[in-house]
């Protein structure tokens, strides 16, 4: 057997079982979080049952030495398991969103291609090579694969134009990126189809299983758990007990900045970026960016993280609170590991450690 | 390809996956557990990677002769199985594994490598199983027969590993289930090197996929550890945790009285049978008050007051952490502390502390 068919057979194998592995790891750990592991796992059991069978189809296939690039029943599979994919996404950026209705809108354009397939029933021809498509363009069932592809590209626009992201469990950096991934899928996927090649193939299957363990990976230790009963904080411009910022730069616009900054709690918003804080107080980055060093942060994140720590613990120490995560990310954080370590460079210990000091504290 | 053979194929992508997605997981959660997540990580991904090679060796030299007893096979079986050690070892008594001791351990496997070397015998390539038996006679075979007969057996170790709870980091269930857990492994591998078979291959690969399955996720969720590996409390002010409804038998205060004095929860392993015969009943009788007494059996009791002693602990103390206190109040499993946790209180640690911490205002 040569070397790259057997290593396209290993990650064949390996990537169904870390889709199902993974469905079965977050069933497993449901219960500290929401709704969303759940779905992830089905969208990864439907994967990884999809994968199983290219897998047995791979085995099929090779006494059957007849070359096809482009098949339908490929484009038609795989469009169905991206739509399944957006599920999770859908699910954290609008939690609550997804009910029978608005999973059955997003899975129309699949559904509709396949009502038009069982109407016209087209007569797919078999095609060998790029030159083929180009000799049959103009024939229905040729162009109707090539709008069908071309759609699946544009697939993960659905999650970046998601309306009303208000309620969303994730920052705007997380959408993004997942959209990337998404579209980087599509495209290998893409290079498959018209190719056939078996490097696409492998450098396909070991992308699904990156992201598939990257995913699977940041929902259970990564994403803020949030109980089901979450309210969010009610964001008041209220007077805080303590001062939240650092004021050793004795400059009046940095006091300026300051006061803005703790009247507003800018740090609350999870997306806020330097150039969003400077446009906001009417100066430039440069200018902020100088007065942020000065104060004594290390830049602009160190700083927005520092004051959602003080935020936290001055919340904690004063409110009735509905547990530490949604605490966390009441004062805008998005990241679990991030508002930990940052608690830890503040404080030092864990949160509840903290509150036991505080509570021996108190009682002298 | 034959269907048994594609079965084979396929487990062994299973059993290797498994270890290997293990391995990472391990490996990334290593900064918040302890060392023993790195050695169970080391363990799983090297056995995983060297299945992975034996089989794509095997996979190139298509000529392959049903041989049964190979050396190199029991060498590396050998190895595996002690490796499997490693972990629970750690487990047991942290810290103990240094350079020296791991050798030690793993000694066996380097003798009988160091000694094959050294002598070079000649060894038979047996076939099938009757083979074994018609060559028995000869000492390479009874060498390699010798050499198997000592795979179950090694994982008595374990039970006579030096135990005592005030030390070790598990109760005494877990190292009994883990040791049945490698005899299985060691069990399936002899039948395996005896008969060549591959319904026993077969076996043989989930059951150790499952079997590192079920590992990684007590280690990762449920076993709690102490990283201080000083477990001794301070002599706490004699609390006097009153059981939920105390009937007026003279003998069941008495033996209230007895387990408060001796806050004897603090032992992991503590069975209703133990506490009888310490309290110098028989335990029916016990089970019996128990019951009375408004409790669900022994182990609701028992959890009930190593709770009461938790939030007792945390709310005059000074600790070392959450899971640390969890830990000394003789819980060996995060999942169980947490849940007695919140039947007791209705909510999670942290928020019980934040609540307590408001009301004193």
């Amino acid at each position: 057997m040569e070397l790259s068919k057997y290593l396209l057979e290993i990650v064949l194998h390996f990537t169904p079982f870390t889709y199902l592995l993974c469905a079965l790891l977050l069933i497993l750990r449901r219960g500290e979080g929401n709704k969303s592991r759940i779905i992830l796992a089905v969208s990864f059991i439907i994967w990884g049952i999809l994968m199983l069978g290219s897998v047995f189809h791979h085995y099929k296939d090779t006494s059957n030495t007849e070359y096809e690039i482009f098949s339908m029943s490929s484009l038609n599979i795989t469009l169905f398991a991206f739509f399944v994919m957006l599920a999770y996404p859908i699910e954290i950026i609008k939690p609550g969103f997804l009910n029978l209705k608005s999973i059955s809108l997003l899975l129309s354009p699949w559904i509709l291609l396949n009502i038009i397939l069982l109407v016209t029933k087209p007569n797919f021809i078999r095609v060998g090579s790029l030159n083929d498509i180009y000799h049959h363009i103009g024939e229905y069932n040729v162009w109707l694969r090539i709008v069908v592809s071309t759609c699946m590209l544009f697939i993960s626009l659905i999650i970046a134009y998601l309306p009303n992201r208000t309620k969303s469990l994730v920052n705007i950096k997380w959408i993004q990126m997942f959209c990337i991934g998404v579209s980087i899928s599509v495209c290998i996927y893409i290079y498959w189809l018209f190719t056939n090649s078996v490097t696409a193939r492998f450098t396909m299957q070991i992308y699904c299983l990156a992201f598939c363990i990257i995913l699977t990976y940041q929902e259970i230790y990564l994403r803020m758990p949030l109980s089901k009963c979450y309210q969010p904080l009610p964001n008041n411009e209220i007077e805080r007990q303590i001062s939240i910022l650092n004021n050793s730069c004795d400059s009046p616009l940095w006091r300026k900045f300051t006061a803005f900054m703790e009247k507003k709690a800018v740090w609350r918003n999870p997306d806020l970026t330097l150039v969003e804080l400077a446009s906001m107080m009417g100066t430039n980055r440069t200018t902020l960016s100088n007065y942020i060093q000065k104060a004594g942060y290390d830049g602009f994140y160190a700083m927005i993280n520092g004051c959602r720590t003080k935020d936290f613990i001055n919340t904690i120490e004063n409110q009735e609170i509905n547990g530490i995560y949604e605490t966390f990310f009441d004062v805008g954080f998005r990241s679990k590991a991030t508002a930990l370590r940052y608690f830890r460079k503040e404080t030092g210990t864990t949160p509840s450690e903290y509150l036991q000091k505080s509570l021996l504290k108190k009682r002298g | 390809m034959e269907m048994s053979e594609y079965i084979f194929n396929l487990t062994t992508y299973f059993a290797n996956f498994c270890g290997l997605l293990c391995a990472l997981f391990l490996f990334l959660r290593y900064k918040s557990g302890n060392r023993s997540r790195l050695f169970l990580a080391i363990t799983l991904g090297l056995q995983s990677v060297v299945i992975l090679i034996n089989f794509f060796i095997n996979a190139v030299n298509t000529e392959t002769v049903n041989t049964v007893l190979q050396v190199n096979k029991i060498n590396l079986g050998l190895l595996a199985v002690l490796m499997l050690y490693l972990y629970p070892i750690e487990v047991m008594r942290p810290r103990w594994l240094n350079i020296k001791h791991t050798l030690l351990l793993l000694s066996p496997f380097i003798l009988l490598v160091v000694g094959i070397a050294i002598v070079k015998p000649h060894f038979r390539t047996l076939s099938s199983f009757s083979d074994i038996i018609q060559y028995s006679g000869e000492p390479n075979v009874l060498f390699r027969i010798l050499i198997m007969s000592v795979f179950i057996p090694f994982s008595f170790l374990l039970y006579y590993f030096p135990y005592n709870w005030s030390k070790t980091n598990i109760n005494y269930q877990w190292i009994r289930t883990y040791a049945i857990g490698i005899q299985g492994i060691a069990a399936l591998y002899m039948a395996l090197m005896f008969t060549g078979n591959i319904y026993v291959l077969i076996a043989h690969r989930i059951y150790c996929g499952i079997f590192a399955l079920i590992i990684t996720y007590q280690e990762l969720y449920i076993r709690l550890y102490s990283t201080h590996g000083n477990h001794i409390l301070p002599e706490t002010n004699q609390n006097i945790y009153l059981p939920k409804d105390l009937t007026k038998s003279p003998l069941w205060e008495k033996f209230i009285l007895s387990i408060e004095k001796t806050q004897i929860w603090h032992n992991p392993d503590l069975t209703l049978i133990t506490l009888a015969s310490m309290l110098g009943t028989n335990r029916t009788t016990l089970s019996k008050l128990i019951q009375e007494a408004g409790y669900d059996g022994f182990y609701s009791m028992i959890n009930s007051y190593r709770i009461k002693d938790f939030i007792n602990i945390i709310e005059n103390q000074e600790i070392n952490g959450i899971h640390e206190t969890f830990f000394a109040v003789g819980f060996r499993s995060k999942a169980t502390a947490i849940r007695y946790f919140r039947l007791e209180t209705g909510i999670a640690p942290s928020e019980y502390l934040q609540k307590v911490l408001l009301n004193k205002r």
